[in-house]
């Protein structure tokens, strides 16, 4: 089992095989009760009853040299998640907006159905619902997988609502000049919207991109192997006291995080911004 | 200057109307609509505000749609929406009010886009004749600068060298430099004249009766969606045949 829960909720998995085969045992769970949930709440007991008998939390130190190599490996899988979640969030939302803009009505109507679908639901249910409804229809995908869709599905809808009020400042003049020297719908869609577009929005994707990361930590809602940092916190809280300070680790590895891309992308946005 | 019709005439006009109706909604803005502009004319439209001038100007690249009648370019009728109207527009340049130069490219990749882009022309190509026309606007020396960096005489003189770039059978003007401060209309002016003086077609919706006296080879007077007269420039401004005619130049006069 390369699923696997960690011992102490061996029971839980046992009662609800949810790791393995989510189209039987774990399906009869309702969809807000994932095993992890269960399993996280079972660590939040065992850990109060550690502080109870030792009386003390483990040290930053402590917990770096015990847990270090595993909260690098779990810095990656976020950072991997991330990476791979904005980069289809982007796509999605550049190809959701295109359909947005398009003068085919049909296709106009789908890409704000995938917006107002998107927007409006939890992020939680999504991925609740890739993990254990999708197995009824004889879907099933890795954790992995699933965590990443989840993590995608909803900032391109918010990418396309960015995207599109940045189309909102483009003068119609512009538009209208493109046609006039003969481009097509698609060029003046590729070559002048869709760019102006992009450079007046690389603030709010920057954002978007931190709340993507955020987002990512859906994954510790379900036994996703390897960790990411959300994960982690709850796995070593299974095994040792790391009580907040296992949080505070994973919670400043976020903040750098969200530093680097903030800076990152407040150098792109000097370098592309539209003079006006 | 030369103001006498071009004498090796086609037998083709270069834009002809014929019939043409427009609504928006209620207001009956183009109403039978017939205008045949020959190679080399220079066809300038006034008329006052609402009179459908820069709607006729949009019609004749299909900016705007027509309710009925035809309008033909080069002796074929204007499409429907797709790529053979992006064809035939392509061989009627624009100059519009606001400049609407591209505001993320440079003054030289706005003139190259349009043969890169339409005329599949390779980029050395195009920016070699991207310079050679932005030399004969006089804006040669902006070229790597972004729009915003540039004055207005200078964006609209960048924007005819935009239209010139894709070798169009006529460049229609509507009203090019009334977004300018004064100081900066007489250059935009001084290049409009030179091209004129070089044989390109030209349809210009202009409040600038200097320069319609001038350029003209034929004016045409609009009111209420109408062409209400069609007039040699020194008949038009010396002796109207309309009253309407009449009363819109005495009220020009008085500004
Ligand atoms: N897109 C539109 N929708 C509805 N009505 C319009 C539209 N464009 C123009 N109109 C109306 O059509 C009439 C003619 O407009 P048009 O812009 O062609 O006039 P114009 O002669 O160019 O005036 P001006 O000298 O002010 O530029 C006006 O009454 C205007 O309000
Ligand atoms: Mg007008």
């Amino acid at each position: 089992m390369t699923e696997e829960c960690d011992s102490e909720t061996m029971t839980v998995e046992t009662v609800f095989p949810g790791g393995k085969a989510r189209n039987e045992g774990a399906a009869m769970l309702s969809f807000s009760l994932s095993p992890c949930f269960i399993e996280n709440e079972q660590i939040r007991f065992l850990s109060y009853v550690r502080i109870f008998e030792r009386g003390v939390i483990m040290s930053v130190n402590e917990l770096l040299s015990q847990y270090g190599e595993q909260y690098l490996q779990a810095l990656l899988t976020t950072w991997k998640l991330t990476a791979l979640a904005f980069s289809a969030a982007f796509v999605v939302g550049i190809l959701v907006t295109v359909m947005r803009v398009s003068p085919i009505r049909p296709l106009r109507a789908a890409g704000e159905l995938y917006v107002q679908i998107f927007r409006n639901i939890p992020g939680a249910s999504l991925l609740m619902f890739l993990v254990y409804a999708l197995p009824y229809l004889s879907i099933v995908w890795s954790y992995f997988l699933c965590v990443l869709i989840a993590s995608f599905l909803i900032p391109a809808a918010f990418c396309s609502e960015y995207l599109m009020s940045g189309i909102n400042t483009i003068d119609v003049g512009q538009i209208e000049a493109a046609r006039s020297i003969g481009m097509t719908f698609s060029q003046t869609i590729r070559k002048v919207v869709i760019p102006q577009a992009l450079r007046s929005s690389v603030l709010p994707l920057t954002s978007l991109m931190v709340a993507t990361m955020l987002t990512t930590a859906l994954a510790s809602q379900v036994p996703m192997r390897p960790y990411d940092l959300t994960g982690l916190v709850a796995h070593i809280n299974t095994h040792a006291v790391g009580g907040v300070t296992a949080f505070f680790i994973s919670a400043v590895l976020y903040c750098l995080t969200a530093v680097v891309i903030g800076r990152v992308g407040n150098w792109i946005d000097k370098k592309v911004r539209i003079l006006r | 200057m030369e103001k006498d019709q071009n004498s090796s005439v086609k037998p083709v006009p270069v834009i002809e109307l014929r019939h043409v109706d427009k609504h928006f909604g209620q207001l009956h803005v183009l109403k039978d609509i017939n205008l045949q502009v020959k190679k080399g004319e220079v066809v300038v439209v006034i008329g006052p505000s609402g009179s459908g001038k820069s709607t006729l100007c949009r019609t004749m690249n299909r900016l705007e749609p027509i309710d009925s009648g035809e309008i033909l370019i080069d002796g074929e009728v204007i499409p429907e929406e797709g790529r053979e109207l992006a064809r035939l527009r392509a061989k009627v340049g624009m100059v519009f009010q606001s400049f609407n130069l591209f505001a993320h490219k440079t003054i030289l990749d706005n003139v190259t886009m349009g043969p890169v882009e339409v005329l599949r022309k390779s980029k050395k190509e195009a920016r070699q004749e991207a310079m050679e026309l932005l030399k004969r606007v006089g804006v040669d020396s902006q070229a790597s600068k972004v729009p915003a960096q540039l004055s207005g005489g200078q964006q609209q003189r960048v924007a005819i060298a935009r239209s010139l770039a894709m070798h169009p059978k006529a460049i229609l003007f509507d009203e090019p430099t009334s977004a300018l401060d004064p100081e900066m209309i007489g250059e935009v002016l001084e290049v409009m004249t030179r091209l004129a003086s070089e044989g390109m077609t030209m349809v210009v919706v202009t409040h600038e009766m200097n320069f319609a006296r001038r350029v003209a080879h034929r004016v045409l007077f609009m009111d209420g969606g109408s062409i209400l007269e069609e007039n040699t420039p020194e008949e038009f401004f010396t002796n109207p045949r309309t009253q309407r005619a009449r009363d819109f130049l005495n009220s020009i006069q008085n500004h």
